[in-house]
């Protein structure tokens, strides 16, 4: 191919991938647009949420609600257990630790109660 | 610094010494070897900050000495010269500014050394609480529990084996949190307090290579935060972990809903079979079924790219409620390779609950546990 096509087809190329770049530009200035647009709602309704539930009186069975939640973390993908708490966890392989919690942090406690 | 020195003796020692000494020096001068000699012996030390080693070579008819004197050489260099020496002996002197020469036969070499004054000191660590311990016991505890211990530097103590040395036993624990294993060795005469140390699993692999195939006294010297182990003319310093190693009795399951027992070799095999296909594949895991009522147990793997294989394994004693086990069949072969005895028993409680493997003797306390994979 002589030179000078080749220097045509490159030209070609790099006007192409200005355009690209144009559009990726605008592309990520309308995520980012609406990433605050999401932040302010998530806040507003974070707000609204609080002074509902501010109303409510607290929930009786604070353990089992607490281990549940735990239980959805842990099922999420991260660590619960006091070695590895919050680190990501391998999804396809359990954590000892983890589990051992799930599974008898509920009954310990009904351990200690009965000991009373 | 000048003396004679047989060469095979000095490679024996040398060889043991460059253990400790890491390519990846992080320290310049602990890519070098410590040499350092007096009227009545010649050290020899090496260092990478987390093991050092050093070895005393007594005077005898195979070493001679001229004149005293200490020098550090680089350590690679220095073995590959002295390997690939001609005689049976060499002689080594230290001329002026560090300059080594080193002489054997017609074969001459100087090599450029350096002061041995800003060679690192070993740490000083007292023995009066001491105590010994047969080789071949302490090479047999690391070698069951070394395996199981993490690679992952973030939890450090997790990279370690703890030990607990009592008067009556040695109690080794290891776990990666998805693997365990512990084992509990009967000792005659064991420490008079009881020593808990959590010991790097690398320092432990070098030991158990020092202690090889012979059962040598092994004497070990808890320090604050390194240990002193004592094998015959072989000093070996570790480093130790520190920090809470967490509470890993709470973990071994007490009940039991299933319970099956393998031959090793038997069940090793059908794993490696089936492990040629769940390799090839992004999730490496085998599944055991257990069948109680028609009495049959199946190992079955699958890697969707290439195919499947499923395969009968002979057991004995299939007891309790049917089940379906998925795990690695890594961790599994490990477990496996530790075990001392023919066959093992194993022993699950719920199908995504660690499952426990003890050796099919009641006497051997040695417990192992595996975390089973999610199969969806």
């Amino acid at each position: 191919m002589d030179p000078y096509l080749k220097l045509q087809r490159l030209k070609e190329t790099t006007e192409n991938m200005t355009k690209t770049i144009a559009s990726l530009e605008n592309d990520i200035l309308d995520t980012l647009k609406e990433n605050t647009e999401l932040k302010v709602e998530n806040q507003l309704l974070h707000e609204k949420l609080d002074k509902l539930t501010a109303n409510q009186p607290a929930p009786e069975t604070k353990t089992q609600s607490g281990l549940e939640s735990l239980k959805k973390i842990y099922d999420s993908g991260y660590h619960i257990c006091n070695m590895y708490y919050g680190s990501h966890r391998d999804p396809s392989a359990d954590c000892m630790f983890c589990l051992d919690i799930l599974d008898n942090f509920g009954e310990k406690k009904g351990i200690k109660k009965d000991g009373r | 610094m000048k003396f004679t020195i047989n060469r095979n003796l000095f490679i024996e020692n040398l060889n043991n010494v460059m253990r400790a000494i890491s390519s990846r020096a992080t320290i310049p001068i602990l890519s070098g070897i410590k040499l350092d000699l007096t009227e009545t012996e010649l050290t020899l030390t090496g260092s990478d900050t987390d093991i050092s080693i050093e070895i005393k070579i007594p005077v005898n008819e195979d070493l001679n000495v001229e004149s005293t004197g200490s020098i550090v050489l680089p350590a690679r260099f220095f073995s590959e010269i002295v390997k690939k020496l001609p005689g049976k002996d060499f002689s080594f002197e230290v001329k002026e500014s560090f300059q080594t020469q080193i002489v054997s036969e017609n074969s001459e070499f100087t090599i450029n050394g350096l002061d041995a004054n800003n060679y690192p000191r070993l740490p000083e660590i007292p023995d009066n609480a001491a105590f010994t311990i047969s080789g071949k016991t302490f090479r047999e505890i690391i070698n069951e529990t070394q395996f199981a211990t993490s690679n992952d530097q973030t939890r450090a103590v997790l990279t370690g084996v703890r030990f607990f040395f009592n008067p009556t036993n040695i109690k080794a624990v290891a776990t990666d949190s998805h693997r365990l294993s512990q084992r509990t060795i009967t000792l005659e005469n064991g420490p008079q307090a009881e020593t808990d140390l959590i010991i790097p699993g690398k320092s432990l692999q070098e030991l158990a290579r020092i202690i090889g195939e012979t059962d040598p006294e092994v004497k070990i010297c808890p320090g604050d935060n390194q240990a002193l182990f004592v094998i015959g003319n072989l000093s070996f310093y570790s480093r130790l972990l520190d920090g809470n190693y967490p509470d890993t009795d709470r973990l071994i399951p007490t009940e039991k809903t299933t319970s099956v027992e393998f031959d090793i070799s038997e069940l090793s095999s059908a794993l490696e079979r089936a492990s040629l296909l769940t390799h090839a594949g992004r999730n490496n895991v085998v599944t055991l079924t257990l069948d109680t009522t028609n009495q049959t147990a199946k190992l079955s793997g699958k890697s969707a790219e290439i195919g499947n294989v499923e395969e009968d394994v002979s057991f004995r004693n299939l007891e309790g409620n049917d089940l379906q086990i998925s795990f690695n069949p890594d961790y599994m072969r490990d477990a496996l390779r530790a075990s001392i005895t023919d066959s093992v028993v194993m022993s699950f409680t719920k199908p995504l609950r660690p499952f426990v493997i003890n050796p099919d003797k009641d006497d051997i306390e040695f417990v192992q546990l595996i975390t089973p994979v999610r199969t969806y």
